[in-house]
């Protein structure tokens, strides 16, 4: 668990803070090392948490679900058409609605009716998973290639004769990718 | 005027593969942590919400649902943002440094007790003031 002792400089100045703000910022409380670690272990204890955990990854899914429908286009009538339910039931989905049984089925549905892919895994808590980002590339063949032979083309690393059809490339995203 | 970004504890690597998330300190004090650390005693569904909210917001580029993350309608405000727990009283404020850095940065709270828009108005205010005084001190 990180602690609030790692900082990042922002930047200092003789600039002076308002008087306002200077009195705010003084009378804010200032955490100690012992309220630190009761404010770690609070956060510690929602990983333990099931009911918090369910209702971050329902944020998570919804944020996707209302991402996709932005890039896609997709109303959430033509959604609820495509899953054979109400706009009622994709509005409660959204809204998070405890009523609404948000299930693994729940998000295969939306899923495969966005054309999204759905990943769940249980994993230790030393592994994380990465998002990769999958980008159709055409890759055209190079005249010098052409006429080399095929054999051990991976052995030796010499990639020849790459037919000029698409094939998939992986991008990792980056920590530190700038969002447009 | 010393300004530093300090992180939060519970957001962790894999909460901020978009953004960075941090609580805006002016001379080693900070108007955010506090109030969290109270609010986990206090009010644990406030905390557990905004908690919930903190965890996503560094993983996207934005949050869409505005039930969780609302930019200010004052066009006075300029580019300010509220988490909000859903439903509860616990607000928190925060711009985004869009500059080389990516950085979610928290500046204060607000507990919404009743409806009362000047008081939010008041801390989307003074979120747009620290983000003039953290941009001018870059």
């Amino acid at each position: 668990m990180k602690t609030t002792n790692k900082t990042d400089a922002a930047g200092s100045s003789p600039t002076v803070l308002p008087a306002d703000l200077t009195a705010l910022f003084a009378n804010a409380r200032q955490l100690d090392a012992a309220a630190v670690r009761e404010l770690e272990a609070a956060a510690r204890a929602l990983d333990h948490d099931p009911a918090f955990v369910a209702d971050y990854l329902k944020g998570i899914a919804v944020e996707d679900i209302l991402q996709a429908l932005e890039e896609t286009g997709i109303s959430k009538n033509e959604l609820a058409g495509r899953l054979g339910k109400t706009r009622q039931y994709v509005s409660n989905v959204l809204n998070e609605n405890a009523r609404v049984n948000f299930t693994i089925d729940t998000l295969a549905q939306f899923s495969v009716a966005l054309g999204r892919q759905l990943c769940i895994r249980i994993l230790p808590k030393t592994q994380q998973m990465h998002v990769f980002r999958t980008l159709p590339v055409t890759v055209e063949p190079s005249p010098q290639f052409e006429t080399q032979p095929i054999a051990d083309t991976f052995t030796t690393g010499n990639f020849v004769n790459i037919p000029s059809s698409s094939f998939q490339m992986k991008e990792e995203y980056e920590l530190s990718r700038i969002p447009a | 005027m010393q300004l530093r970004l300090v992180e939060i504890p519970g957001i962790e690597a894999q909460h901020q593969t978009v953004w960075r998330v941090r609580v805006l300190e002016i001379d080693r004090r900070n108007l955010v942590l506090g109030n969290l650390l109270q609010w986990s005693k206090n009010s644990i569904s406030d905390y557990k919400k905004i908690m919930k909210v903190l965890r996503m917001i560094g993983q996207m580029d934005r949050i869409r649902d505005e039930k969780k993350v609302k930019k200010s309608s004052n066009p006075d405000h300029g580019d300010i943002y509220e988490i909000r727990a859903d439903k509860d009283s616990a607000r928190l404020m925060f711009f985004y440094d869009r500059r080389e850095q990516s950085v979610i940065v928290c500046t204060n709270t607000y507990w919404k007790a009743k409806a009362s828009q000047s008081e939010q108005d008041a801390a989307f205010a003074l979120c747009n003031r620290l983000k003039q005084i953290y941009e001018n001190n870059q």
